[in-house]
């Protein structure tokens, strides 16, 4: 992992159990919900990517492996 | 070497305002897992004999299971504990959203409040610090309103989780919850009014700690494999459909061991109102304060809160922690509220068919506006049908109501008659203590009307249609729940794929032998109980073990959480261990076991001359009696032995 990967999710394998948005110190990952640009789903995304101190911790406690961590763009 | 759980609890004083850890051995997680088993292990042993629930000498614990933060799914649930002012006895109330993994995050498997503070507090905890402020500005505010505020105050870089009472539990009403995530709510047993009685609004959580299981690796191998039963779908007929489904199950004099995985489509498609409409058909929902039946609330009239009707206003899924199925929703409203979450069918029939209420839209109102004041809808339900009834007879007429003409299906005096319980104003002062007390104050044979076990309200789940229900309705240490067990359950668990000595349902089998009270029965009831302590334990939901045991790796999470090899045997004694521990609590206070039956009407006495459940009559005697037996109790009295509170108090002596 390099140092200022970000996390990106696969919506295809991702259950939007929330383990992730719980998992991040800095609570920069939000699901979709009222307000937000919404799908039906409340799936996770990066909310806050400034604020993403690529710790890993997404991707580790992901039980589908559905974070990946890529150098941002 | 991580386990799972931090070994450590935090203890406050809300009369002093001391705060200290405690470290909590690893026998007592061998023997009662975490979550809502550590908090009997520390109830039982802290709550002094004869305490008064609203005093400062009850303990109440916000405790997270075992499992949760582990990497295992459905695993996100906690549990609320205290002496119950409701029941006098055992209290817990079990609730969703994001909590349970916070309370883990700072450190701790459990947080525990004893004393009573002489103004309003709320506790904030971090990384291992914890701190009481003032609640001053608080109080009064309902339970969103309250969250927002905290949650905007404390927002550092950790968004923190709340939990809160509104202002039922600022009166002290006896049906008064802890609320989450904007309406989440640990409804049950009373406990937000011990939580107005300790002054205590809040609990604001943002740890950041990481919870370790002993093999994350193999917890998530575990999980990715349930996750494909989690996830499995068919194509699915209609919610009106669902109507259909329960009236052809009435008709039949037969019927099918369900397996869960029918539920869990109907529960990733709807949510619990999918049973909105079937329950009423097939007999699982009482109606018109249990006095009615499906015929009084057939399908047209309950077309009104057909599943389809809910799911239309869904702009959302919710799912709690580390659920994959995510059963709930958050739904734009039509009226005062215009967001909330979707309503429980448990709330939909308290609200709708126990009244004979067919209004969706103030069955939306009245959702938010109980999850708002933190009051359990099944018991203000339940007591606003009582009330109706009550009306109904003349013991309570419109001058004691101030004016509201009270009737079945008149929705705007059932509105007012809930608002005015909230602010607990004239008549609402009266019933905002649940059907027990109401009917003492009201005296006559208004107890007749009160429809509850050991003090609670029953659910929405009809004894006389599933005696499962009614018998642990009785014999559960907190009465009168829905979520523990019933011959439905006992289905849906497939515990017998497991442990090969426990009886298999049979495939088809006639209705009627589901009132045979034999030993196989308190076999089944006695397996629950003991499971659902698991499940409490480790912090997993009840729909996620509907999936069946084969499917939902319960035991095998918590080995590879924890590093243990236990058996499903050794685990399910485990359970009994913790139940014993509960009936233990409720007879050290004074609870005589034998005074929780349901009352008359929820067994069939008198029988209902129609509908569903026709001439169905529930004998409790002897199930309740072997029940007993089975968990080594006295038959006669329920008590356990002196020698089984030693072992249960893992070498401390007993209070
Ligand atoms: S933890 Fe994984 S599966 Fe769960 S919401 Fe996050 S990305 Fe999706
Ligand atoms: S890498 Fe760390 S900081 Fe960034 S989103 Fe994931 S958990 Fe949050
Ligand atoms: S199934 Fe429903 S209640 Fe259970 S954890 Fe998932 S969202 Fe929560």
């Amino acid at each position: 992992m390099q140092s200022e990967a970000k996390p990106f999710f696969k919506r295809k394998v991702c259950m939007a159990c929330r383990i992730c948005v719980d998992a991040c110190p800095v609570s920069c990952i939000d699901t979709a919900s009222s307000g937000t640009d919404r799908d039906p789903h409340g799936y996770p995304f990066l909310a806050d990517e400034a604020a993403c101190i690529s710790c890993n911790q997404c991707a580790e406690t992901c039980p589908v492996e559905a974070v990946v961590m890529q150098a941002a763009a | 070497m991580s386990k799972g759980y931090t070994g450590k609890i935090l203890v406050v004083d809300l009369t002093s305002g001391a705060i200290r850890e405690e470290t909590i051995p690893d026998r007592v997680y061998e023997t009662y897992l975490a979550g809502m088993g550590l908090g009997a292990y520390q109830l039982y042993r802290k709550i002094p004999a004869g305490a008064d629930p609203l005093g400062p000498e009850n303990v109440l614990g916000f405790v997270a299971g075992l499992l949760t933060g582990t990497g295992s799914l459905f695993t996100g649930r906690w549990s609320l504990v205290g002496k119950s002012p409701l029941t006098g006895g055992w209290g817990d109330a079990n609730c969703g959203g994001m909590l349970a993994p916070a309370i883990k995050r700072c450190g701790y498997d459990g947080i525990f409040f004893s004393g009573a503070s002489d103004k309003p507090v709320y506790l904030q905890v971090g990384n291992g610090k914890a701190a009481l402020h003032d609640a001053s500005d608080l109080w009064g505010h309902d339970a969103v309103e309250t969250e927002e505020i905290l949650t905007r105050r404390h927002h550092k870089k950790k968004l923190p989780r709340v939990a809160c009472i509104g202002p039922a539990g600022e009166k002290l009403s006896l049906i008064s919850g802890v609320c989450t995530d904007r309406g989440r709510i640990a409804a049950r047993s009373g406990l937000g009014a011990v939580m107005g009685s300790k002054k205590l609004k809040a609990v604001v959580l943002s740890g950041t700690r990481k919870i370790e299981p002993h093999d994350r690796a193999a917890v998530h191998a575990l999980s990715r494999k349930c996750n494909r039963w989690a996830t499995f779908e068919i194509p699915f007929f209609s919610g009106k459909m669902m109507g259909r489904l329960g009236t052809l199950m009435r008709i039949l004099p037969t019927q099918t061991a369900m397996d869960g995985m029918l539920f869990k489509m109907m529960l990733s498609k709807w949510g619990t109102s999918s049973m909105n409409q079937m329950s009423v058909e097939m007999g699982d929902a009482p109606i018109k304060n249990w006095k009615g039946s499906n015929t009084d609330f057939g399908p047209q009239r309950s077309m009104g809160v057909n599943p389809d009707l809910f799911r239309e206003c869904e702009i959302v899924k919710y799912h709690c922690y580390a659920c994959p199925l995510g059963c709930g929703g958050i739904c734009r409203t039509n009226g005062h509220y215009t967001e909330t979450h979707k309503p429980e069918y448990e709330t939909v029939l308290a609200l709708g068919g126990l009244c004979l209420n067919e209004d969706r839209d103030s069955i939306f109102q009245l959702n938010e506006t109980l999850n708002r004041a933190g009051m359990d809808s099944i018991s203000a339900g339940a007591t606003v049908a009582f009330a109706i009834e009550c009306f109904e007879k003349g013991l309570i007429t419109a001058a004691d109501t101030g004016g509201l003409e009270l009737g079945w299906g008149h929705t705007e005096a059932i509105t007012a008659l809930i608002e005015k319980m909230i602010r607990r104003e004239g008549i609402g002062d009266l019933l905002a203590d649940g059907t027990r007390k109401a009917a003492a104050r009201i005296g006559r044979d208004a107890h007749h009307y009160a429809i509850q076990a050991g003090g609670q309200e029953l659910p929405m789940h009809d004894g006389r249609g599933d005696p499962g229900y009614a018998l642990h309705y009785a014999v559960e240490a907190s009465p009168g729940k829905h979520t523990v067990g019933s011959q439905l359950y006992y289905e849906m668990y497939r515990l017998w794929k497991k442990i090969k000595h426990l009886p298999k349902p049979d495939l088809l089998y006639f209705k009627n032998s589901k009132y045979t009270a034999d030993e196989t029965k308190a076999i089944c009831s006695a397996t629950c109980s003991k499971y659902i302590n698991l499940l409490n334990g480790s912090g997993a939901c009840l729909f996620g073990a509907f999936l069946g045991a084969d499917r939902f790796p319960l035991f095998d999470w918590l080995n590879a959480a924890t590093g243990w090899d236990k058996t499903p045997e050794e685990y399910l004694a485990m359970g009994a261990a913790f139940q014993t521990l509960k009936q233990a609590f409720n007879i050290k206070h004074g609870i005589d076991p034998r005074r929780n039956k349901p009352s008359a009407r929820a067994l069939g006495l008198p029988a209902l001359a129609k509908g569903a459940n026709k001439d169905r009559r529930v004998d409790l005697d002897k199930m309740i009696r072997d029940y007993w037996h089975l968990f080594g109790w006295d038959q006669d009295t329920g008590q356990p032995s002196e020698d089984v509170m030693q072992y249960l108090l893992v070498g401390e002596t007993a209070n």
